[in-house]
């Protein structure tokens, strides 16, 4: 099995542990850009009185999930990936006041060796933008690189808590 | 008397019905531990998600508990201590608990479909609707009343007025920390209560003096802005912070009562009638709502709860012991003025200009006794009961706003707008609030809450009937709600009238219309449906 072959099939174990709360799409494109899925959690809370119908206020809050198997990742790669995903995913976002927050991971798996620069651009890499000054709500986006034969995922601080099940997959037991 | 042996008495009363009365209402609700819930059953972890119990009790609690059970036994304190602590455990043991426990029980059964939905099977659409007028005239009382109580409170306590903006401002601060700056949530709940104190420590120090017709003005503004902006930027993370200055407030009393030790002064009863309120019956019942049963708990708290009830078996815990915990809480209130004698209750009633500045001078007095200096204890306590009259403020212009913009859909382009539909809600209540004093308006809305529970036990009563189950520990309460707000209706209607009151009249008026129409609807719908075989739809 080639190295590829390995990190798709690593793509695909991680894209059914995703279908248990998100909507899984495999092998779609983001634009222009082939993914191997892209996995969309939505979620909306409601406080209600009477009946469902009649809603004091509504909150929806969502995960988009970008995954792309990588090769050499380097510069011009990051900001093509970026455009992508920044481009696909605003047609997911609603406008209107319930939406609260849409949290965009874009993760790129390889096994080769990052350059420091690409570890420092992935680690910094967070963008929060508000929506109508907030009135919206907001989305942020995050880059993360999964390496699977290192067990090893390079992401913003902040953004260690969107990935801590796919940290647990990694120790639990899919190797490549 | 002593104060602590009244407190403990009712403690050791509540928690003996819980394991009792409690264990009765299982068995007749049918309660299996092993039935799978909603939360298990339908586990999706988006809407139906397994919440751990002490999790659930607190959302529970701070969702049923506001300034009701604060305002209420401080009204009906004229009529003598023993009268408002009777109602008090008496109500939350056998008609508020059951209420909040059944209607959580009755929902879970129903696919945690809310109360309103078996209301709708067994009153019908047309009933709904008759409903939802009855809700929203409520609403517009809600936010009147409880416009008029802060206002008040700040006028009087003016240290509050300033702790409540900086609080405000902490709240949307706090916000963003945990949801844009996504700050570790514990660190920023820690730093939160810390400065939620810097806040009580400023107000004393800069105190702001407005006049309570204007703050009137400014709260119905408050009001109108926080009903439009986003919930997670400011009603979120404020009914958070919301929850620990109740839980401050309940320990905080609690143990200063234990050390202050109060004797009882304010005399046991007063009398049948009262001045200023009227008859005890049917007035005492519908003063203290919040303490004994509300309406509002099952409307609002359990179709939320429902959802996440891991098991049936946890029912009890949650609604039936959220009930209980916030009858002690009115149980604290009462005995926070009882400590004076009916006289300087009176005066001191009039002199601090309603019954948060009373309850939190008569608190901060106890809690003097471990340290805290009463100045910061009024302060901070004030900002307590404020802080919850001003969410659920939040809460009913919301709603208010939804069913103007449901009644105007297909008929008015210009009301089935938020913006207009808020300004609707927020007049209406601006009219009731420069009407009347607080006095005036919280029996009305008291007979309005307290006919919204009848209502849910009625569903409820209807469910349990078609089981072939005795359901008499439902029947009973709902027959005497029923009773007790419709007469206290035409009561309220005919003393505003001597008062010159005639908008009151109107409000009492419409409301009381509505309640036999409901009544009404609801008996046509009972009786069809009890020789026909009905099939829930969950």
């Amino acid at each position: 099995m080639t190295d590829k072959d390995q990190l798709n099939r690593f793509a695909n174990e991680l894209a059914n542990k995703y279908t248990a709360y998100f909507d899984v799409y495999r092998d779609e494109p983001a634009g222009e850009m082939p993914m191997s899925f892209i996995a969309l959690f939505k979620r909306r809370d409601e406080r209600y009185m009477l009946s469902k119908k009649i809603t004091i206020y509504g909150v929806e809050n969502q995960q988009i999930v970008y995954a792309k198997v990588c090769g050499e990742i380097k510069k011009l790669f990051l900001n093509d990936y970026v455009s992508a995903i920044k481009k696909h995913s605003e047609q997911c976002i609603p406008a209107h006041h319930e939406h609260m927050s849409t949290v965009i991971l874009g993760l790129m798996i390889t096994n080769h060796n990052l350059d420091a620069e690409i570890i420092k651009e992935v680690r910094r890499f967070r963008k929060l933008k508000l929506l109508k000054f907030g009135l919206n709500g907001w989305y942020e986006m995050y880059l993360a690189v999964i390496q699977p034969e290192k067990r090893k995922i390079v992401i913003h601080p902040k953004g260690k808590t969107f990935v801590f099940p796919i940290e647990k997959f990694l120790k639990e037991g899919m190797t490549v | 008397m002593s104060g602590i042996l009244v407190m403990l008495i009712c403690g050791f009363i509540f928690i003996l019905s819980y394991f009792t009365y409690g264990k009765y209402l299982d068995k007749k609700l049918g309660i299996d531990p092993n039935r799978k819930t909603p939360a298990v059953e339908m586990a999706d972890g988006i809407d139906y998600v397994a919440t751990r119990r002490p999790v659930l009790l607190g959302h529970h609690f701070a969702t049923i508990a506001g300034g009701g059970p604060i305002v209420g036994p401080i009204s009906a304190a004229v009529f003598g201590w023993i009268p408002a602590m009777l109602w008090i455990v008496i109500g939350s043991i056998f008609f508020g608990g059951v209420h909040d426990y059944a209607s959580l029980q009755a929902s879970i059964r129903h696919k945690a479909q809310s109360i309103g939905t078996i209301i709708r099977e067994y009153i019908g659409k047309r009933g709904q609707t008759l409903f939802l007028a009855f809700s929203t005239a409520t609403i517009i009382l809600i936010v009147g009343v409880f416009a008029v109580l802060v206002a008040d409170t700040f006028a009087n306590v003016p240290e509050a007025a300033t702790a409540s903006i900086l609080f405000t401002i902490l709240a949307i601060t706090f916000g963003v920390l945990v949801n844009q700056m996504r700050v570790n949530f514990v660190a920023a709940s820690v730093i939160g209560v810390i400065l939620m104190f810097f806040c009580i420590y400023l107000g004393i120090l800069f105190p702001i003096q407005i006049s309570a017709t204007v703050w009137v003005f400014i709260l119905l503004i408050y009001a109108y802005i926080a009903s439009v902006l986003p919930v997670w930027l400011l009603l979120q993370p404020r009914d958070y912070l919301n929850s620990y200055l109740l839980y401050g407030m309940m320990l905080g009393g609690f143990v200063g009562i234990l050390l202050a030790n109060p004797v009882i002064e304010m005399s046991g009863f007063t009398g049948f009638y009262n001045e200023s309120l009227g008859p005890l019956f049917p007035i005492l019942f519908i003063t203290i709502a919040c303490g004994a049963i509300s309406g509002f708990h099952s409307l609002v708290a359990s179709g939320t709860t429902a959802k996440q009830l891991d098991s049936e078996r946890n029912g009890r815990f949650i609604a039936y012991g959220g009930m209980l915990i916030e009858g002690f809480l009115a149980v604290i209130v009462v005995i926070s003025v009882a400590y004076m004698s009916s006289d300087v209750f009176a005066a001191k009633l009039n002199e601090l200009g309603g019954p948060i500045p009373t309850f939190a001078s008569g608190l901060a007095y106890f809690m003097s006794h471990f340290g805290l200096p009463e100045a910061t204890g009024i302060t901070f306590v004030s900002l307590a009961a404020s802080a919850f009259l001003l969410t659920s403020l939040d809460s009913a212009t919301r709603l208010g706003k939804y069913a103007v913009q449901e009644f105007a859909e297909g008929k008015s382009k210009l009301f089935s707008n938020q913006y207009a539909a808020t300004t609707v809600i927020v007049l209406g209540a601006a009219l009731l609030a420069l009407s009347g004093t607080w006095s005036d308006l919280w029996p009305l809305f008291g007979s309005a809450n307290q006919m919204l529970g009848a209502l849910a036990l009625l569903a409820v009563g209807s469910w349990l009937i078609k089981k072939g189950v005795t359901s008499w520990f439902v029947v009973i309460p709902m027959i005497f709600m029923f009773i007790v707000t419709l007469s206290a209706l035409v009561i309220l209607m005919q003393t505003n009238f001597v008062s010159g009151n005639y908008l009151l009249v109107v409000c009492g008026f419409l409301l009381f219309v509505l309640c036999i129409f409901l009544v009404i609807e609801a008996w046509n719908s009972y009786t069809k449906h009890k020789n026909k075989d009905v099939t829930f739809k969950a």
